[in-house]
């Protein structure tokens, strides 16, 4: 399975300086984590994977194998196989988490008996069950964070974009997501945009780089590792990428 | 899966967890209504229209708060918009139906119509006008922020429906689809196109609403949907403008017949319970009136005026006052159309009270009874009574006559 972008361009406005040009990218399965500093196209990458941001005409290509969001048919079909978490996770007013939940498994496509249970599995995938009938909008930032996971989570989708997921968790809540993503991902194409590299090695199989909507790096993550001399710290060799650029 | 979790999708819909209220209110509005209602079906069934399209702007704001959620949770969903908006406007119709039934069997209770059922083309018109303004909200609660979407959709329906009845011209108040305020007293019907119209409007909404959800992002979905709003109002106006401010017109059909002394007397089926309770009243005071000198024909129709103007009425109260309703009938229809030209003047009218009260006695009435039932001077009725029958019945004759018109007296 593959996560590809093809010849992508992106500008928010027409006049504005591309914030992702001409990039191409090949994902494989596995848990991959994207890298690089503020404004470097990360959120902008996910989001058009995820064909929330649509590529108009001549502004290149996005393909869970081969299957496109360009046309209505082949989008309904690439949405099935994507689940994306954004930066910020709303929550709706007047609806329970689990609803919550649920709601994001139905308009993913799944039949409403079918999302129900699935909301209660995530929940309990992410060690939220307890508050499943709690209103969305009474959770904390962390908890919120954990109910978008849960929503990215409910429908098994093949294909599963986290922006910055652990930006609102504490340490120990850190430690369950990453082990938690070791648990989903199997066959699935795991991608996580983080400015958090440490155990870097441990919890991802890839690693890119993006600066200026340009790929930096692309790679395993020992590979990654190396350009960090000697330390091999993440750090290190994620400065030195960056650096060579 | 439990019952209730069964539910678990329409349970997240504003329109479910708000519709307890909006019932409630409908029924409030509905019994405040039941005073005015006539035991008609039709009547009944246009009634609660009024109850149905006083919640429309509460649904259309709860729509428009929906459609702003479906934007925050949906941005790249597998379902539709279409197939969302058809979940919201889904709610929207059972909470419609389930007013209407509450709606009905409330004035039921309270008005007690006799024999038939609700009219169902007038129901079905309330449900798609209510579907039809929910889907506006629906649309801008797409486009725009909650806050702004749900006050916005409630003013725009509130200001539609509340205020349209109360401007000219007349066509305007025909097409929003609230039917209570003109229609239906027992002896008319709705015309046809009154039914149309509106729906006609209310479909070119939900189109207008389904073509701007499914091809948002091209600028001519949008040309299209203000061409049918605009196409379908045009053409909703031009079938409303003949017909002036009440959309109906005179009820054909058969009425049911009974003869009490020399004369028969007819009334809508509604009504054929009452008839029959009022027939010897109605027949004692037809002949005390022919006794009188007055030329009242052999057949009596309820609501529908026999030459000189001789009809009766069994809207309300017990058979001795629908006997009266006879007796007074030929005053029913004044003053003349004229004084809409005179501003009001009308000269002859000093004797209005005067002839309603000899009337009354005529029939049968007490003359103090008569005298304070019409507002008429006691003293004066008793001076008339002391002519003879003759000089009496030539006096009435003169003084209907000049009632006609909005002459000087002479």
């Amino acid at each position: 399975m593959n996560l590809t972008f093809e010849d992508v361009r992106y500008s928010y406005r027409r006049r504005d300086r591309p914030v992702l040009d001409g990039l191409r990218l090949s994902i494989p399965a596995g848990r991959t984590i994207l890298l690089g500093p503020n404004g470097a196209g990360k959120s902008t990458l996910l989001a058009i994977a995820a064909s929330v941001l649509p590529l108009g005409e001549g502004r290149g290509r996005v393909a869970v194998d081969g299957v496109t969001p360009d046309r209505r048919g082949s989008r309904v079909r690439f949405r099935r196989r994507v689940a994306w978490m954004p930066q910020t996770v709303t929550p709706a007013a007047g609806v329970t988490v689990r609803q919550q939940v649920a709601l994001h498994g139905w308009l993913a496509g799944m039949p409403r008996t079918a999302a129900w249970t699935e909301a209660r599995r995530a929940l309990v995938q992410v060690g939220l069950e307890q508050l499943a009938d709690a209103r969305s909008t009474r959770l904390s930032g962390g908890q919120r964070a954990r109910m978008g996971l849960a929503q990215a989570l409910v429908h098994a989708a093949d294909v599963l974009l986290l922006d910055e997921p652990t930006a609102a968790l504490d340490p120990d809540q850190k430690e369950a997501f990453v082990s938690l993503l070791a648990r989903v991902s199997g066959d699935k194409v795991v991608v996580v945009s983080s400015h958090d590299v440490s155990d870097l090695e441990a919890s991802y199989d890839r690693v890119v780089v993006l600066e200026e909507g340009q790929v930096r790096f692309e790679g395993p993550t020992a590979a990654f590792l190396r350009n960090g001399a000697e330390t091999r710290r993440p750090v290190d060799a994620y400065r030195a990428v960056l650096r060579r650029s | 899966m439990s019952g209730l979790d069964r539910w678990w999708l329409w349970r997240t819909q504003s329109t479910v967890v708000l519709s307890p209220v909006l019932v409630v209110l409908g029924c409030l509005v509905s019994l405040s209504n039941a005073d005015y209602a006539d035991p008609y079906w039709l009547d009944l069934s246009s009634k609660s229209t009024v109850s149905v399209l006083f919640l429309a702007p509460g649904f259309a704001a709860l729509a428009a708060w929906d459609g702003a959620r479906w934007r925050r949770l949906a941005p790249a969903a597998v379902r539709s918009w279409i197939a969302l908006l058809a979940l919201c406007l889904s709610a929207v119709a059972l909470a419609t139906l389930l007013t209407f039934a509450i709606t009905l069997l409330v004035l039921d209770v309270q008005v007690r119509p006799a024999g038939g059922a609700p009219r169902l083309d007038v129901l079905a018109l309330g449900v798609l006008v209510v579907s039809a303004y929910a889907a506006v909200g629906f649309v801008l609660g797409r486009y725009l922020p909650r806050l702004i979407a749900a006050p916005l959709a409630f003013g725009l329906v509130w200001g539609w429906v509340a205020f349209t009845p109360a401007v000219q011209p007349f066509w305007m108040r025909n097409v929003t689809g609230n039917l209570g305020t003109s229609c239906c007293a027992l002896d008319v019907e709705l015309v046809p196109l009154a039914l149309v119209a509106p729906g006609l409007l209310a479909v070119a909404l939900l189109a207008s609403a389904a073509v701007v959800l499914a091809w948002s992002w091209r600028r001519a979905a949008w040309v299209v949907a203000a061409l049918l709003v605009a196409g379908s109002l045009a053409a909703a106006a031009s079938m409303m403008r003949p017909v002036g401010a009440d959309p109906v017109q005179r009820r054909t059909g058969s009425q049911v017949c009974v003869t009490a002394g020399s004369r028969s007397f007819c009334a809508w089926p509604e009504h054929d319970g009452r008839l029959r309770r009022a027939a010897p009243s109605l027949g004692r005071t037809a002949q005390r009136l022919a006794a009188t000198g007055l030329d009242v024909p052999p057949r009596l129709r309820e609501s529908t005026r026999a030459p000189g103007g001789w009809s009766f009425s069994l809207g309300g109260g017990n058979p001795d006052q629908w006997g009266k309703t006879l007796a007074v009938s030929p005053l029913d229809e004044l003053p003349p159309p004229c004084t809409d030209r005179t501003g009001g003047v009308w000269p002859a009218g000093e004797n209005l009270e005067l002839a309603g009260a000899w009337l009354l006695t005529a029939g049968g009435a007490d003359e103090a009874f008569a005298a304070e039932a019409q507002g008429a001077s006691l003293r004066r009725l008793r001076e008339l009574r002391a002519l003879p029958v003759g000089d009496q019945v030539h006096w009435y004759a003169r003084a209907y006559a000049a009632m006609q018109t909005c002459e000087p007296v002479s």
